[in-house]
Formats: C-alpha cells, sequence, structure tokens
C-alpha cells in the first residue's frame, strides 16, 4: 500500500480485525432488509475498527467514520470479506489524517467492487459448490447413510470459513491493487471453467440416477405383450425418458424464461393429465 | 408430533434464517438435506429422515438465493416434507408433492423478515449520528434476532404440531387411490427441476459434453455419486491441462500478442 503523505499509519491490532472479519461473518445477514439488504451488517462489521481508532470522547470522529458505513451494501458474504478488509485498512488511513480517502476512494472501491464480488462469489458458492457437495452427499443420503448431510455441513462450512478468512485477509493486508490483481488474473476464470465441468458431469449423474419417469403402456399382441418402456425405450437407451424431461425442462426455463415455479406446476398438472390416462 | 419435538423444528427453521451458523445458515439449516437428518433425529428415524430429505434436496438443487430474491422457501419444505413422510408412513416421492406447495408458502415469512428489520437499519442511523458502536450491536443484532426468532420459531412450530398430522391422515386416508400413484410419479419428475436450475448457470460452452458423460456413465456403467464426482474432478483436470499446456496454447502463444499471456 502506497504512502506519499508523511503520516504514520496505525494500524488496528490483529484481535481487532479478526473480530471484523467475525462480525462480517456471522452478522452480515443479521439486520437483512428491502431498504439497505447488508448495509447495517457492514456498519457492525466496522464497529471494532472505529471503536479502536478513535478515543471513547472522539464522538465526532465516530459519527463521521460511522456514518461513512450506513449505506445500502450487498454482496456475496464470503467474497465481500475482502471489502471489509479493504474498507478496515482504508479507516485506518483515514483516521491518520488521510481524509481525502473518506469523499472518494472509499465509496467508489465499496460500490465498484460489491458488484463484481457478488456476481463471482454467489456463482462459486451457489451455483457449483452447493450443487456438487449436496449431489455428492444426496448420493450417500439415498441409500439411508447419515454421514451424508454430516459430511456435507461440516467440509461446506470448513469451505466457506477459508474463502471468507482468504478473502478479508486479501483485502485487509494487501490493498485494493492486490484485490484487483487477483480478480483480473483469471484464476478465477479458470476456477468456474473447472467448476463447471465438475457440476454438469455430477448434474448428468443426478438424471440417470435419481430422476423417475418411465410409461405404463403396454399392449397385447398376437406374438405377446408388448411393454412401451421395456421393448422400446430401454433398448434405445437406459433412463432416455429422464433425460429428455431434463432437457425439455432445461429448455424451458432456460430459452423460453419459464420460472422455476411454473415449471413445477406445469410437471403437476401434465403429471395428473397423464397419470390418470394410464401413459405414467 | 409433540410440541417439544415440534419446537425443534421451528429451531431449525430459524437457525436457517439467522446467523448463528457461521453466517451460513442459509447453506446448511435451509437445506433439505440437513434438515431431513436433523427432524428425523427429533422423530427417532434418522435413516428414513435422511432419505427423504435428500430426496426433497433434488427439486431445490439449484435454488440461488441473491440480492434479497427468495424464490422458495426449500426450508421449510424439507421440515414439513419430512415429518410427513416419517409420522404418515409416506413414500419419499410422496413427501416431494407436498413439500412443493409447503416451500412456496414459506416465502412470505421471509418477505416478512425483509420487511421487519426496516424499522432497525433506521435505529443503525440513529447509533452513526450519535457515534454510538455499542447501539449499531443493538440494532444489527440483538433487536433483529430476536423478530426474526419469533417470525420462523412461532409458524413453523404451529404447522409441525397441527399441520404434519392432517397432512399424513390424508394421504393415509386415499392410500390405493390413482390419485396417491400419480402423486409417487410426478415426486419423482419433479426432482428435474432442481437440476435444470442448476443447469442454467453451469450447462454452457466447454461443459455441455460433460454433462452427457456424466449421464452416460450411470445409465451404462450404474456408478454412484462418489464415484461419479471423482471421475468429474479428473476430467476437469484434465481439461484444463490439455487446454492450458496443449497445442492450442502454443499456437496462440505464438500468433497472438494480445492475448493476455504473461
Amino acid at each position: 500500500m502506497s504512502n506519499e503523505t508523511e503520516v504514520e499509519v496505525k494500524r488496528v491490532s490483529s484481535k481487532t480485525a479478526r473480530k471484523a472479519f467475525w462480525d462480517w461473518l456471522f452478522f452480515a445477514h443479521s439486520c437483512y432488509n428491502y431498504e439497505r439488504l447488508q448495509g447495517t451488517g457492514f456498519l457492525y462489521a466496522m464497529c471494532p475498527v472505529i471503536d479502536e481508532l478513535y478515543a471513547k470522547d472522539d464522538i465526532d470522529g465516530r459519527r463521521k467514520a460511522m456514518e461513512r458505513h450506513t449505506a445500502f451494501f450487498n454482496t456475496e458474504v464470503r467474497l465481500g470479506a475482502a471489502i471489509v478488509g479493504l474498507s478496515a485498512a482504508m479507516e485506518e488511513r483515514i483516521a491518520a489524517g488521510e481524509t481525502e480517502l473518506a469523499e472518494d476512494l472509499m465509496p467508489s472501491i465499496k460500490y465498484g467492487l460489491m458488484g463484481p464480488l457478488a456476481g463471482i462469489g454467489d456463482t462459486i458458492v451457489q451455483a457449483i459448490l452447493t450443487p456438487i457437495l449436496l449431489s455428492m452427499a444426496i448420493g450417500l443420503a439415498m441409500d439411508g447413510n447419515v454421514m451424508g448431510p454430516v459430511l456435507y455441513s461440516v467440509i461446506f462450512i470448513i469451505i466457506l470459513l477459508a474463502m471468507g478468512w482468504y478473502s478479508f485477509h486479501l483485502g485487509y493486508k494487501k490493498g485494493d491493487e492486490a484485490l484487483m490483481n487477483f480478480l483480473e488474473s483469471g484464476l478465477i476464470n479458470k476456477i468456474i471453467m473447472a467448476a463447471g465441468i465438475v457440476g454438469c458431469t455430477v448434474m448428468g449423474a443426478l438424471v440417470a440416477n435419481y430422476v423417475s419417469l418411465s410409461t405404463v403402456v403396454s399392449f397385447e399382441l398376437t406374438t405377446g405383450a408388448f411393454n412401451l418402456q421395456t421393448d422400446v425405450f430401454d433398448v434405445i437407451m437406459p433412463k432416455l425418458l429422464p433425460l429428455l424431461l431434463t432437457l425439455l425442462t432445461f429448455w424451458l426455463m432456460d430459452k423460453k424464461g419459464v420460472s422455476s415455479l411454473r415449471m413445477m406446476l406445469f410437471l403437476i398438472l401434465g403429471g395428473f393429465v397423464i397419470g390418470y390416462l394410464g401413459i405414467i | 408430533m409433540n410440541f417439544a419435538q415440534a419446537l425443534l423444528c421451528g429451531i431449525f427453521y430459524y437457525l436457517n434464517a439467522g446467523p448463528w451458523c457461521f453466517g451460513a445458515g442459509f447453506m446448511i439449516f435451509g437445506k433439505p438435506l440437513v434438515l431431513g437428518f436433523l427432524v428425523g433425529l427429533v422423530m427417532g428415524d434418522p435413516v428414513q429422515g435422511t432419505i427423504v430429505g435428500a430426496t426433497i434436496q433434488l427439486i431445490y438443487l439449484g435454488l440461488m438465493s441473491t440480492g434479497g430474491s427468495y424464490p422458495a422457501d426449500s426450508a421449510l419444505a424439507g421440515i414439513v416434507g419430512t415429518a410427513a413422510a416419517i409420522s404418515g408412513g409416506l413414500t419419499a416421492a410422496q413427501a416431494v408433492a407436498i413439500a412443493v406447495p409447503v416451500g412456496l408458502a414459506g416465502t412470505v415469512l421471509f418477505q416478512l423478515r425483509m420487511l421487519s428489520a426496516v424499522p432497525f437499519t433506521h435505529m443503525a442511523d440513529k447509533a452513526a449520528a450519535d457515534g454510538n458502536t455499542r447501539a449499531a450491536f443493538m440494532a444489527n443484532v440483538v433487536w433483529p434476532q430476536i423478530v426474526l426468532a419469533a417470525i420462523y420459531v412461532i409458524p413453523c412450530t404451529i404447522i409441525c404440531m397441527f399441520g404434519v398430522d392432517a397432512i399424513s391422515g390424508l394421504i393415509n386416508a386415499m392410500a390405493g387411490t390413482t390419485f396417491i400413484r400419480v402423486l409417487g410419479v410426478i415426486g419423482g419428475m419433479l426432482s428435474v427441476v432442481g437440476i435444470a436450475m442448476n443447469m442454467k448457470a453451469i450447462f454452457k460452452g466447454e461443459a455441455v459434453p460433460f454433462f452427457f458423460i456424466g449421464f452416460l456413465l450411470v445409465a451404462y456403467l450404474g456408478l454412484d455419486m462418489i464415484a461419479i464426482s471423482c471421475f468429474a474432478l479428473l476430467f476437469a483436470m484434465v481439461y484444463a491441462n490439455v487446454k492450458g499446456g496443449g497445442i492450442d496454447a502454443a499456437i496462440l502463444a505464438a500468433t497472438d500478442e494480445e492475448e493476455d499471456d504473461e
């Protein structure tokens, strides 16, 4: 972190930095609301830093610092810890006299980074990590193995903590340039690409393992009973109907913009109609 | 279900929305997979609970809550679906059909939660204007969590005490009818929605063929999910190596200077 001015920047104790991290990680969503989303959570995470930087009776300093962090804020909590770390480091410089940072750099970093980090973080955590870990655990759980949910919970919490801790330190210790370099290094895109391959393989396997759809249509022919499922579909490819149903559902939801709720209603209504007709 | 059991279910439901699980309540206590096990444990049948929870989990596999959106309440669906299945002796697929409407109804509570915390954010503004960090703790943690616990624990406990037995009784009264048979068939189909939801995020570009590889490995070779995950990881590593260090990269480096090679 460059330091052109003469002032000595006082860094907060590592205990305080840790407290800011845990306060953010636990309570970012504690006061989640339609007006500011994580805004109040962000303010709360900055409080330990503000407490140490400004004396108890320096109400004016505390007020200015706190009011810098009351506005709307929303990002992915784990990767977003980098913004908390970065803001803590900037508060240290502001308290040391670099007050010009408060007007332009602080808001531009907070609001410039929260969008990209939310996009990347939500993709990694909710679109990749969650489904892959869930799929592995579902494989165990379907056989009645209670280690499925237990392992899922333990492993996921460890991964999330590691992600948050790493991001926070990247922001707090290395500063905004290191963070931008990390974001632009292409490493994240490589991780997302590789994880997309893992995710797609696992989704394909889930379809064959756990989507069930088969027809009960059969005819009496002179040569014997003819069963549409075993004599046609199973001969072409096992699990053909679940695959076709999945691709149709995906196409409707992705290309036609059908919402998941509406898709469920289609399936329930359609299922009742063709179920009562004796087709499935 | 007795009061103590129902109350525990209500507390699990609150943990899904509250901060106490390392701020990752939604990732752990929001998942029917985990809740199925916990509700099963409370009701004395953790194995059946785990199986039912995993089955309900499939329809919420690709569920994403981003930017204050909350498309379905997988937690309430997981709790009520599992409880109904265990107390009424339903199959996992029938429990899925029950879980769907419950998951829809639960989103109302999320909206209530998002509205109820607005006054506390103004309490935090006041704390900031006074430069009072202690008041920020009250505004961000204490008051919102008291209200949140009430919003989540009370309705879920009531549903578990009175609703679950009613649902399972109704289903059992109709045992053997076509309606119940079709309900099970639909439960088996609904898992495509969770899978398709996740595919919307990852089924693109270079990853597409791997979906079919995963499907075929199970359809023809019958591999289980752990084996598939190991293969999937190796596919990704091999693919990254081939792509990063293979012939293509050499050609690119030789011909294209403006690429972001280091």
